[in-house]
C-alpha cells in the first residue's frame, strides 16, 4: 500500500510548514525512520522522518512551498504496488494540496473582507436612477448625483433620496458632547499640559525582532505553566521601568518652582475607554517582575474599562506609556500628562527590510515617541533614556530570566582583605542589590530596619529574624517552630518569605532553596491549622 | 353570505337575469338538454324551455350571427363558445359585425350580446382547448371585456354584462369553475370598467387577472412572511380599463409587476405597463415587471404544461427583483 507523507504538526500553534529541503529525491529507496526533508515552522527547522520504508515515489510539494498541516505532501510507493494505483492515490494527493492552499488564500481573503468594511468609491455617474427617485429629487432641488444607490442593481430610488434628505437634515445638526465628565478632566489636563510644558517629542526606531522571540518564547513557558500571556506593553513597561531607574530625570515632577524626582517608578498606562480615556497608575513598578507587570497591567486595564479603579490608583504617577499601535499609528506626539516630565508613545509593529552589517535583512520594527517637558529635561538627556530604552529592547535576553527568580551568585561572596576597600565594596554592593535584587533588598531591610530602630524587637520581628537565621542553619526543625511562631505573632506568609528568601540570597543561593520550600509547606500546614 | 362555487355563482347570474328580462336567452352547443360543456348551464334548459335555453349546431359563425341578429332586433342574447380557442371561427361576427354596428348606424342600433366563452389552461386540454385571448378582444373598439375572478365578481359581472347595451366578452377561467367564495345574496351587480384590490400592501403592485389573481394571492402570502407586502389587484375588466386603480396603487408602492397567463408577447399586460409608463412614470421606483406564459402553444404534457403556465414563484422571483 502506498504511503501518503503528510505535512506534520509540529508543535500546538503551527499552522503550516515550509518545506526547506527533500533530502531524498523522487526514485530513492527510504527506511522507515530515515530523515527524508527539512521543514521550516515559524523560526525553527525540523528534520521528518520517513513515515515508512519503501521508494520516495513522488514528491508532491517541491521545496519552498508552504503547506497547511495533515495535507499530503509525498508519496511512499512500497514493493507490490501497483501502478495505476498508485497514479491515483499520487491524483487525490495532488488535489487535496491544491485545494488546501486555494481554502487557505481564500479564508485569507474573506478574513480581509470581514475586517474592513469600506463603501466602494463611485469612478462615474452612469448608473440607474428610478423616475420616482429623480422626480423627489427633483422637487427637493438636490442634486441626484450626490446619492448613492442601493434598489436592485444599485439603482437609485426614492428610498435613497429620502435617507438623503435625512442624512443632509442630521449634517445640518451637528452633535453635541458636552466638556463634563471625563471629556471635561481630559480637556482641561491635556490644555494644561500643553499651556505650561514646553514640549518637545523625539522618536526613534526600533528594532524588536528579537523582543518579538523572547516574547514568543516567555508565552509559550508560560502557556505551559498555566500563566497568562504577556504583551508587548508589559515587556516594554518593565524595561522603561528599569530604564527610568536609570535616569531620575525622566521620572520626575514638574511643579511652578521645582522639579521633584521620584524615587519610586510609578508607571501609568493610558488605557482607551469607548468615550474617553484614563490612566491607571502602576505603583513601585520598577519592583515587578515581568508576570506581575503583566497581570497589574491586565488588572488595571480591565478594571478601567469596567469604571472599578481605585481613586489611589489614579493618582502618584510618574511617567506614562501610551500605545496607539494596536490602531496602526506610526510615530506621534504624545502630550505629557502633567505633572510628569515625559511620556512615551508606542508605534505599530511593522516588517520591513533593514540594512544590517551591510545586509539587507527582514525585520521587525516599531517606533517610539519620547515627548518630555523641556522646562524640565534638555533633549540629550531626553535622547539618552530613549536610546537607552531602545538598547534594552533589542538586547532583551539577559534581562529577562526565564528560570525561577533566584541570584546566580552569593551575594556575600568575599571581596579580599583590605577593610577600606571592603567598606567601599560595601556601598556599592547595596547599590547593586537595590537596583538587581530589589527584593532581597527590602526583605533585608525589612528584617534589620527594626534592629536598628530605636525601642524595642515586637514578637513578629524576632521571630521573622529567627525564621531567616534557621533557613541559613538549614534547621528543619527550627524552621517550622520558628514559622509557626512568627504566623502567631501575627506575619503574613509574604513577610515570612521574604525573611527566608534573606537567607537564601545570602546564604549560598539556590544550595539553600529546599529550606524554603519547606518554609513555604510549613505556612501551609499551619495556616489551616 | 351564502359560499358557492364560481360555476355554480355564472349559473345563479344566468337564472336570475332570464327570470327578471324575458328578452334574456342562451344558446350554445350543448348548453340545453345536457347542461353545457363544463355543466354552466344545468337546470336552465328545465327552468326556461327551448325556446329560451338553445341547443345549436356546431357552428360558432351560427351561434354569434344568429345573437347579433337577434340582438339587434332587440332580444339580449347571452351565447356560449364552449372554447375560448373557437372564437376564431365567428370571429368576423364579433368584431366587424358585433363590435361596429352600434357605431356605424350612428348609435340607432344596440347589439346587447354576451358572449360567455372558457379561457385558460391547466387541464392538459392541449394547445387548441387551452389559450387565453383576451388581448385579441381588448384590441376591438365597441367590445367590452370582463375577466372574472371569484364567485362574487362572476355573478355581480355577468348581470352587468347582460344588462349592457353593448357587446361584452365575458371570459370564465375553466380552471375556476370550481373554486368556492362567498356571494352576496339578493340581486347585486358590479359596474363594468372598476377594478378590485385582492389585497392590500404597500411594497409593490402586482395586476393579475382571472387564475392569475390566486397565484398572486398565494405569492403574497409567502412574501408577507418574509416582511414583504404587495397589493393584489384584479382590474376584472380589461375593458374598459380602471386605470386609476392602478395608478394610484403604483403611486403607493412605487412597483408594478403584472401577471397574465396569456403569452407575454402582446399581451393585455403590456398594455396596462405602457399605460402606467405613460401616465404614471414619476411613480416608478423600479421598472415595471412582466409575467407570462412564453412564446409557445399550450404543451398537453402535465408536466411541460405546468412549467409553460406562471406560477407562484415566479411572482415571487419577479417582486423581489424589484423591491
Amino acid at each position: 500500500m502506498a504511503v501518503k507523507v503528510l505535512m506534520p504538526k509540529l508543535g500546538l500553534t503551527m499552522k503550516k510548514g515550509k518545506i526547506a529541503k527533500w533530502l531524498k529525491q523522487e526514485g530513492q529507496e527510504v527506511t522507515k525512520g530515515e530523515d527524508l526533508l527539512e521543514i521550516i515552522t515559524e523560526k525553527i527547522t525540523n528534520v521528518m522522518e520517513a513515515p515508512a520504508s519503501g521508494i520516495l515515489y513522488k514528491i508532491l510539494a517541491e521545496k519552498g512551498r508552504n503547506v497547511p498541516v495533515t495535507v499530503p505532501i509525498a508519496i511512499i510507493a512500497e514493493p507490490g504496488d501497483d501502478e495505476t494505483v498508485l497514479q491515483q492515490v499520487v491524483e487525490e494527493a495532488q488535489a487535496e494540496l491544491d485545494s488546501s492552499e486555494a481554502k487557505d488564500t481564500k479564508k485569507k481573503v474573506t478574513e480581509k473582507e470581514a475586517k474592513k468594511e469600506v463603501q466602494p468609491i463611485r469612478v462615474d455617474n452612469v448608473r440607474k436612477i428610478s423616475p420616482r427617485a429623480l422626480r423627489l429629487a427633483q422637487e427637493k432641488g438636490i442634486d441626484i448625483n450626490y446619492v448613492i444607490g442601493t434598489g436592485p442593481n444599485g439603482r437609485v430610488i426614492e428610498k435613497d433620496v429620502n435617507n438623503y434628505l435625512q442624512e443632509l437634515e442630521k449634517e445640518k445638526q451637528p452633535e453635541v458632547i458636552s466638556f463634563e465628565g471625563m471629556r471635561g478632566i481630559i480637556a482641561e489636563r491635556m490644555s494644561e499640559s500643553s499651556r505650561n510644558a514646553a514640549r518637545v517629542t523625539i522618536m526613534q526606531e526600533v528594532d524588536i525582532t528579537n523582543l518579538q522571540d523572547l516574547r514568543e518564547k516567555l508565552n509559550n513557558t508560560f502557556q505551559e505553566q498555566g500563566k497568562g500571556k504577556v504583551s508587548y506593553t508589559d515587556l516594554i513597561a518593565v524595561v522603561v521601568a528599569r530604564a527610568l531607574k536609570e535616569h531620575p530625570i525622566m521620572n520626575a515632577r514638574v511643579f511652578a518652582e521645582e522639579i521633584e524626582l521620584c524615587g519610586s517608578v510609578n508607571l501609568g498606562i493610558a488605557v482607551a475607554l469607548e468615550d474617553g480615556l484614563i490612566v491607571p497608575v502602576i505603583h513601585q513598578a520598577h519592583r515587578l517582575s515581568l508576570v506581575q507587570m503583566s497581570e497589574k497591567i491586565k488588572s488595571v486595564a480591565e478594571r478601567a474599562r469596567s469604571g472599578e479603579l481605585d481613586s489611589e490608583e489614579l493618582q502618584g504617577g510618574t511617567f506614562t506609556i501610551t500605545n496607539l499601535g494596536m490602531f496602526g499609528a506610526e510615530g506621534f506626539t504624545p502630550i505629557i500628562n502633567p505633572p510628569e516630565t515625559a511620556i512615551l508613545g508606542i508605534g505599530t509593529i511593522t516588517e520591513k527590510p533593514v540594512l544590517k552589517d551591510g545586509n539587507l535583512e527582514r525585520r521587525f520594527c516599531m517606533t517610539m515617541s519620547l515627548s518630555f517637558d523641556h522646562r524640565a529635561v534638555d533633549g540629550a538627556p531626553a535622547a539618552q533614556f530613549l536610546s537607552r530604552i531602545k538598547e534594552i529592547l533589542e538586547n532583551p535576553h539577559p534581562l529577562f530570566q526565564m528560570e525561577e527568580p533566584n541570584i546566580s551568585r552569593p551575594l556575600a561572596a568575599g571581596g579580599g582583605k583590605d577593610p577600606n576597600k571592603l567598606m567601599q565594596d560595601f556601598v556599592s554592593g547595596i547599590e547593586w542589590l537595590n537596583e538587581e535584587a530589589p527584593d532581597i533588598a527590602v526583605g533585608f531591610n525589612s528584617l534589620m530596619a527594626p534592629v536598628f530602630a530605636e525601642g524595642e524587637l515586637s514578637t513578629k520581628e524576632k521571630e521573622l529574624i529567627a525564621v531567616a537565621l534557621s533557613v541559613y542553619i538549614k534547621c528543619e526543625y527550627c524552621i517550622s517552630h520558628h514559622v509557626h511562631n512568627a504566623m502567631a505573632a501575627g506575619a503574613e506568609p509574604d513577610e515570612i518569605l521574604e525573611a527566608a528568601g534573606v537567607a537564601v540570597a545570602f546564604g549560598g543561593g539556590p544550595a539553600m532553596a529546599y529550606t524554603v520550600t519547606l518554609v513555604k509547606e510549613c505556612i501551609k500546614a499551619f495556616c489551616t491549622e | 353570505m351564502p359560499e358557492i362555487t364560481y360555476l355554480e355563482a355564472i349559473n345563479a347570474a344566468l337564472k336570475e337575469e332570464m327570470r327578471r328580462d324575458p328578452n334574456v336567452f342562451i344558446l350554445g352547443e350543448d348548453v340545453g338538454i345536457f347542461g353545457g360543456c363544463f355543466g354552466v348551464t344545468q337546470g336552465l334548459y328545465d327552468e326556461f324551455g327551448p325556446e329560451r335555453v338553445l341547443d345549436t349546431p356546431i357552428s360558432e359563425t351560427a351561434i354569434i350571427g344568429a345573437s347579433v341578429g337577434a340582438a339587434a332586433a332587440g332580444l339580449r342574447p347571452v351565447p356560449e363558445i364552449m372554447f375560448m380557442d373557437f372564437m376564431g371561427v365567428c370571429l368576423d361576427e364579433i368584431f366587424n359585425q358585433a363590435a361596429k354596428m352600434r357605431y356605424m348606424f350612428g348609435g340607432r342600433a344596440k347589439i346587447p350580446i354576451t358572449v360567455r366563452t372558457a379561457c385558460g389552461a391547466g387541464l392538459g386540454a392541449a394547445a387548441q382547448h387551452s389559450q387565453s385571448l383576451e388581448a385579441w378582444f381588448a384590441h376591438i373598439p365597441g367590445l367590452k371585456v370582463v375577466m372574472p375572478s371569484t364567485p362574487a365578481d362572476a355573478k355581480g359581472l355577468l348581470v352587468s354584462s347582460i344588462r349592457d347595451d353593448n357587446p361584452v366578452i365575458f371570459i370564465e377561467h375553466k380552471m375556476l369553475y370550481g373554486v368556492s367564495g362567498t356571494v352576496p345574496e339578493g340581486e347585486y351587480t358590479i359596474p363594468l370598467g372598476k377594478a378590485d384590490i385582492k389585497r392590500e400592501g404597500s411594497d409593490a403592485t402586482v395586476v393579475a387577472t382571472a387564475m392569475m389573481v390566486h397565484k398572486a394571492l398565494a405569492a403574497a402570502e409567502t412574501l408577507a412572511e418574509e416582511g414583504i407586502e404587495i397589493e393584489v389587484i384584479d382590474p376584472r375588466c380589461l375593458q374598459p380599463l380602471d386605470k386609476d386603480t392602478i395608478l394610484q396603487s403604483v403611486e403607493k408602492t412605487g412597483r408594478l409587476v403584472i401577471v397574465q397567463e396569456a403569452v407575454k408577447f402582446g399581451g393585455f399586460g403590456g398594455e396596462i405597463a405602457a399605460m402606467v409608463v405613460e401616465e404614471g412614470f414619476d411613480l416608478l421606483d423600479a421598472p415595471i415587471k412582466r409575467i407570462g406564459a412564453p412564446f409557445a402553444p399550450v404543451p398537453f404534457a402535465t408536466n411541460l404544461e405546468n412549467v409553460y403556465l406562471p406560477g407562484e414563484e415566479d411572482i415571487i422571483e419577479a417582486v423581489k427583483s424589484v423591491v
